[in-house]
């Protein structure tokens, strides 16, 4: 183990929340590393002095006060009677909840995906877009003239767009696909679509706070969630050599422009 | 209210009583709403006693009422947890690499400096996105998973939230610290 592996697990292994065999070499890292075994020193230091300046102990009145409080509290109430049965009718409520419940239900379940109002799904037309990243490209203004509108783009510096691609699916609207050639010629794509990412990976959070989501199995890519619903999506080609921290930084830059 | 499951219920809780209080009074910041918050957070775990299942964590079950006690509350206050302006954050890939770790600084001496007041009050400044976990770990010396069940989070949340309000902390001590004309850095030979 390195002393940046060891950062990586240094908060679960000061909260004893490591497996044995992690634990164990974490251990034997500290034992042979001045600085970490300091860097350990120290933040047990914090934890210690954290712990003594919140300590409130309760005077003994305090807590025999604050249980019998408790329960004269619960005393008085089963003492009182009970109120009385609502006079309204309870199968009306039932029905307006269980109508409630099913408006909800769909809204969430078209939110989640709003791509599935039309016949197909994010995770479809994603793996379309790797069957398309196969093909040549077409230009530009050619797929603009026959969508008849703009295509909208981040910029990414250090990369050019090499061209365009639609994603469409019977009944589904068209969604361009832009691709950019980075220096290296490994080759990216840039999508917009108004589905959530539910059903097409697992979102993350940065240590800032920050979300965003990763493919999983089949889908490679990285994206991120708008304040619109939009799930924007950064994805390599199949024959990508790009490795997973270059396509995030890529995506963050895509993200950040 | 039988006096078997009141004699159970302090058993039960007697030995957490001071660190249920601590988290409270970190949460209201004061005393009286403290104690109310404890005596609401008890009473609901006493009618919910049934629900708990013996042989688990008590410590942690009757942390997680507290703790939506403390929800329930500032939402009926109408004052919303502290928000984090997630865009103010560094850039992404600095906020992955970067960590608030600084090697010059002589920590033992800024731990040992610092006064109760200010350590309680750089834990009073942090959101609360922030502060619930590191008191439901460090103070309450919960699990990870079970601290992600109490704020219903997911653990890799969890974890980075803590690992954050670590940071905040530490650096808010250091410049409190500093601001008092303590040495904070290592001399150098």
């Amino acid at each position: 183990m390195n002393c940046a592996e060891f950062r990586d697990l240094l908060s679960p292994f000061l909260d004893s929340e490591l497996e044995v065999d992690q634990n164990v070499a974490c251990l034997k890292h500290v034992e042979l590393c001045a600085p970490c075994a300091r860097r350990v020193s120290d933040e047990r230091q914090l934890h210690t002095r954290l712990v003594d300046a919140i300590q409130h102990p309760l005077t003994p009145e305090a807590r025999a006060g604050l249980l019998a409080g408790v329960f004269a509290r619960v005393e008085a109430e089963d003492a009182s009677p009970p109120p009385p049965a609502a006079p309204h009718n309870g199968r009306w409520l039932l029905a307006l909840t269980l109508l409630a419940a099913l408006v909800a239900g769909g809204a969430w379940f078209v939110r989640s995906d709003p791509l599935c109002l039309w016949g197909c799904s994010t995770h479809d037309l994603l793996l379309q877009a790797q069957v398309r990243m196969q093909e040549p490209p077409r230009p530009l203004d050619e797929v603009e003239q026959e969508i008849h509108r703009t295509v909208d783009y981040p910029e990414l510096v250090g990369g050019r767009v090499s061209g365009c691609q639609t994603l469409v699916s019977e009944g589904c609207p068209c969604h361009p696909l832009v691709r950019f050639t980075l220096p290296d010629s490994n080759e990216i794509c840039y999508v917009s679509l108004p589905g959530g990412h539910a059903h097409v990976g697992s979102e993350r959070e940065l240590p800032d706070g920050r979300r965003y989501v990763v493919g999983d199995g089949e889908l490679r890519f990285v994206g991120w969630k708008c304040g619109d619903g939009s799930l924007k999506v950064c994805m390599p080609t199949p024959c990508s050599k790009l490795t997973d921290s270059k396509l995030f930084l890529l995506a963050a830059a895509l993200r950040g422009s | 209210m039988s006096e078997a499951k009141r004699s159970e219920f302090e058993a039960l809780v007697a030995p957490h009583l001071d660190a249920l209080f601590g988290y409270c009074m970190r949460l209201a910041r004061n005393q009286p709403d403290a104690e109310d918050l404890l005596q609401e957070g008890l009473y609901k775990a006493f009618r919910g006693l049934a629900g708990f299942e013996r042989g688990t964590h008590f410590r942690a079950w009757v942390f997680r009422i507290l703790t939506n006690a403390w929800i329930s509350r500032v939402r009926k206050e109408q004052r919303r947890p502290t928000a984090v302006d997630l865009d103010a954050v560094p850039d992404v890939e600095s906020a992955v690499h970067q960590e608030v770790y600084d090697a010059e600084t002589n920590w033992g001496a800024v731990y040992h400096e610092v006064v109760d007041d200010e350590v309680k009050q750089a834990l009073d400044e942090l959101p609360d996105e922030f502060r619930l976990p590191l008191l439901l770990s460090s103070l309450g010396g919960l699990r990870y998973k079970e601290v992600a069940q109490a704020l219903d989070l997911p653990l890799g949340t969890v974890m980075s939230r803590l690992f954050r309000a670590r940071q905040k902390l530490r650096r808010s001590l250091r410049d409190y610290a500093a601001e008092r004309g303590i040495p904070v850095t290592e001399a150098t030979s």
